[in-house]
């Protein structure tokens, strides 16, 4: 058997089952050398660099590993694709922060790296409406689009006017582009991911836990993680209080890992059928 | 009944409410309801099915489905 036992058929591959052990073992790890401060900050600060961008890679290439998985052609395939490319670009853009950072001692903002993740964004983006949009022949999709519009506006409004404009805009502890980007990245978590994300949730909710929505569901899990991490992270820097280290790191480990399950669930779907 | 049998191998997949929209699609199509369908109309159930799943689901996911139908 290649699968894992769940019920009386295999559901969920060895592949899924160790993504979800192994990153949760790597993120209790990770978690516990930062806390516990082996290695001093030196080492702390690699962590939180290293980490978050060690899990990226693995759910880019869990997602184009899906993606080309599926028929050249395939609906599935477009979708997947484009989300794996966005994640792409996301470790694109953390490698290339991470260079600039070691080669001018601070983060030069904004430049490639920035430029690299509002790609990735707007390429996650663009594969999760397409997966969402898929199901227009067999659920009315206008009305999760208006419930997460009106819920992702709502919470972009909330977080821009409690959060970031007392804090960021206001609060003095960044200026200039620094500032700009520490609004923008919160923001483009809510509209252009987490509101896609809960699109797509509520449309795959009416398949009332069917195979089908379950890849959808962990990755949109995932963006969900990512986007409380960014905006805790924008808030806290501009209060000064966030340090490498910060328990809102987990968000950032524990993110690419929910979108790698979700990505590799999908190929379960092919290579488990039921029945057989 | 074939209309019942059929939203069960649907089910595991897409859960009851689009297993019963596909059933219902291909009954409208034949001028039939779910219940009057018949083994006689598993090509276009088959082919409905095929339209209805092939953005959301796999090409060897859907003939999984289809050859379960058919058997």
């Amino acid at each position: 058997m290649n699968g894992v036992q769940l019920l009386s058929e295999p559901l969920v591959s060895r592949r899924t089952m160790a993504l979800a052990v192994g990153g949760l073992v790597g993120v209790l790890v990770v978690r516990a050398l930062m806390g516990l401060q082996v290695g001093g900050e030196p080492t702390s600060r690699l962590l939180a660099e290293a980490g978050p961008l060690a899990v990226l890679v693995v759910a880019a290439a869990v997602t184009l590993r899906t993606a080309l998985g599926f028929e050249r052609g395939e609906s599935l395939r477009r979708q997947w694709s484009l989300i794996g490319l966005g994640l792409l670009a996301l470790v694109g853009g953390e490698l290339a922060s991470f260079f600039a950072g070691a080669a001018l001692g601070a983060s030069a903002a904004p430049g490639l790296p920035d430029a690299l993740r509002v790609t990735g964004y707007v390429l996650l983006c663009t594969g999760l409406l397409l997966a969402a949009f898929s199901y227009r022949d067999l659920i009315d999709a206008r009305v999760p689009l208006a419930v997460s519009a009106v819920v992702s506006y709502g919470i972009g409004i909330v977080v821009y006017f409690s959060l970031l404009e007392p804090y960021v805009i206001a609060g003095g502890g960044l200026t200039g582009t620094a500032r700009a980007l520490a609004v923008f990245y919160p923001l483009a978590d809510v509209l252009g991911a987490l509101a896609p994300a809960l699109f797509l949730t509520i449309v795959v909710s009416r398949l009332y836990g069917g195979r089908l929505s379950w890849p959808w569901i962990a990755f949109a899990l995932g963006v969900l993680a990512l986007g409380v991490s960014d905006t805790a992270h924008s808030v806290l820097s501009s209060a000064d209080l966030y340090r490498p280290g910060h328990p809102l790191e987990t968000g950032w480990l524990l993110a690419p890992i929910l979108m790698a399950i979700g990505a590799s669930i999908a190929s379960d779907v092919v290579e488990l059928p039921l029945g057989e | 009944m074939l209309a019942q049998e059929v939203r069960d191998v649907l089910h595991p997949y897409v859960g009851p409410i689009i297993a019963d929209t596909c059933v219902r699609a291909t009954a409208l199509s034949v001028g039939k309801t779910c219940e009057q369908l018949d083994p006689g109309d598993i090509p276009v159930l088959s082919a409905n099915i095929r339209r209805l799943l092939s953005p959301i689901a796999s090409r060897p996911t859907i003939e999984t489905i289809v050859a379960r139908i058919s058997a």
